[in-house]
């Protein structure tokens, strides 16, 4: 009778708790769900997502002084030509017979190569000196580097159309809505913690008419060559620490770009936000693509 | 023992499905692989909008275009300076640029294509309300280049200017053009042979010298582009008859032939 209550009980009390926390693996899906909520991966690994942000920070501190030299190493610098294609291809800048000043924001971009990059261009082909651009990086070492290379160079340091900014690009809690004219981000997007919500909030900042830039790596469909670039990714950690004496920076950067989703999925990510008539232009065979999509 | 090969199976079940639920999604995202059968979204009706071009008819883009095509481009010209004036008329700012360069590398490119497209699009509508003749299809493509004809040898050198997406741009169009001419002319006697090419490639040819031919008219209503693409197409006409004569000719030689040769042999 004892036993039998005890059992009773047990049952009763495991029942309970089957219905605080789901244990069991139901046929739908709800609980990878619920697990995928509370973590992101970084690299490989799956981080729980207040842990990414500090992870990411982390590899961009220990990598912001030589970030020129490691972009150069991973690209067999290829990255200078994309980068110029970039900005080449998005043509920006108050045309001389305009009206209106553009408002820039770079996000991700704390080494200030596009940011500078676009200035320049609008500048030497448009003449325009008026255009104003906010750089904007999570990591304020990042920052401090791009602020350092415009002290060298002399230009847009202490500019009144030059604003550096620490902001979590999935917020840009500084940044008005509907404010900004062209958001661009280059090779940033993929460390942030929740892609979509960067994304939603480039379609919160930009006005009506805005567009959405973005360089980022992505997936080639030629197998051979992918074979060959996934043979190249496996040696790059190994030049990262003969480099930057950095394994697990480089061993992140290479994972991270594996596990970015690849042009058309990207694209339907774009277009979830708001977007449309988006599109992308994939270069090298898919090592990195230029996407882009217009707030209506 | 027995438990856990039954858990391992399970397992096993479990990842399947997560493997089939996720490659079904990315094969619905990516719409990338061929189908066996054919699809419409692979091949888009020729004289259709999308996707030749990737915004809405009623979206802003298109509304600086053809605000620009019939405002600006007959006194500017087809350049920047004209899509900026319109830019400036609708109250955008130069970012409609950079809007517009990139699908297709150039805004000014863009404009072209957008005059090509569009004018394939209302050869379409006005094909459709009645029964039209091929010459009559013809002519009204012509006619529609009326309103930017001063600019027509800057759209053609444009077009013509060796760099891959001008060739990309022009030569598609063009393609999709002289096909528009023969579905909407209801000569759809599908050859799948060498005539389906020759055909499509007589009028293109016809098309573009009239074309060419309207850049230097200076007559009253462009009535001798008129007479001459009058003429391009009898030409064309009499190249077909003369190439189904031919390989008719050819064919019962070799059928004789062969005849004779099997009578002699037997």
């Amino acid at each position: 009778m004892i036993r039998i209550t005890g059992i009773r009980g047990c049952a009763k009390a495991s029942f309970r708790k089957s219905l605080q926390v789901p244990l069991l693996r139901k046929f739908s899906t709800t609980n990878t769900k619920f697990t995928e909520a509370s973590t992101t991966h970084f690299g490989s690994k799956t981080v729980l997502k207040e842990d990414k942000e500090k992870l990411v920070g982390n590899v961009f501190s220990s990598v912001a002084s030589k970030y020129d030299v490691m972009n150069d190493v991973m690209s067999l610098g290829i990255h200078r030509l994309w980068k110029d294609h970039f900005i080449n291809k998005l043509d920006a800048g108050k045309r001389p017979n305009s009206t209106e000043p553009l408002h820039f924001i770079d996000v991700a971009g704390g080494s200030g190569d596009i940011a500078f990059g676009l200035l320049d261009h609008a500048e030497k082909q448009f003449h325009d000196v008026e255009s104003t651009m906010d750089i904007v990086d999570i990591n304020p070492d990042m920052l401090k580097e791009g602020e350092k290379r415009a002290l060298e160079q002399g230009k847009y340091y202490n500019d009144p159309r030059v604003r550096f900014l620490v902001q979590n690009g999935e917020k840009l809690d500084a940044i008005e809505s509907n404010t900004k004219d062209i958001y661009t981000v280059s090779f940033g997007i993929r460390n942030f913690t929740n892609i979509q919500a960067g994304l939603n909030t480039a379609y919160r900042v930009l006005k009506p008419g805005g567009i959405f830039y973005c360089l980022e790596f992505s997936k080639i469909e030629n197998p051979l060559i992918d074979f060959t670039y996934q043979q190249w990714s496996k040696v790059l950690p190994v030049m990262g620490s003969i480099v930057a004496n950095d394994y697990d920076s480089y061993k992140y950067l290479v994972e991270s770009i594996q596990r970015f989703p690849n042009q058309e999925t990207f694209k339907s990510m774009i277009e979830q936000a708001g977007f449309k008539s988006c599109g992308y232009e994939s270069l090298t065979f898919g090592v990195c693509a230029i996407h882009w999509g217009v707030k209506v | 023992m027995s438990q856990i090969k039954t858990n391992s199976i399970i397992t096993n079940v479990f990842n399947c499905t997560a493997k089939l639920t996720s490659f079904k999604k990315i094969s619905l995202i990516q719409n990338t692989h061929r189908f066996y059968h054919p699809n419409t979204t692979e091949y888009p009706k020729p004289h259709s909008y999308f996707p030749y071009l990737t915004y809405a008819p009623d979206s802003i883009q298109a509304k600086i275009l053809s605000n620009c095509l019939q405002k600006h481009v007959p006194n500017t010209g087809i350049n920047e300076r004209s899509l900026i004036n319109s830019c400036n008329d609708l109250g955008q700012s130069s970012t409609m640029l950079s809007v517009l360069s990139a699908p297709s590398n150039s805004a000014v490119l863009e404009l072209i294509k957008f005059h090509l497209v569009t004018s394939r699009l209302e050869l379409f509508h006005f094909a459709s309300k009645n029964d039209k003749s091929l010459e009559e299809i013809f002519l009204k493509r012509l006619e529609l280049n009326k309103p930017i004809s001063n600019q027509l040898s800057a759209l053609l050198s444009h077009l013509t200017s060796p760099f891959p997406s001008n060739l990309d741009v022009g030569i598609q169009e063009l393609h999709n053009l002289s096909n528009d001419f023969v579905v909407l002319a209801n000569d759809i006697k599908e050859s799948h042979d060498f005539a389906w090419y020759s055909k499509r490639m007589g009028l293109s040819v016809a098309y573009v010298s009239s074309e060419l031919f309207m850049a230097q008219d200076k007559s009253e209503n462009f009535k001798e582009t008129m007479e001459f693409a009058k003429r391009r197409l009898d030409n064309w006409r009499n190249y077909g008859t003369m190439y189904n004569n031919t390989e008719e000719f050819l064919w019962f030689q070799l059928m004789s032939g062969l005849s004779f040769v099997r009578s002699q042999t037997a």
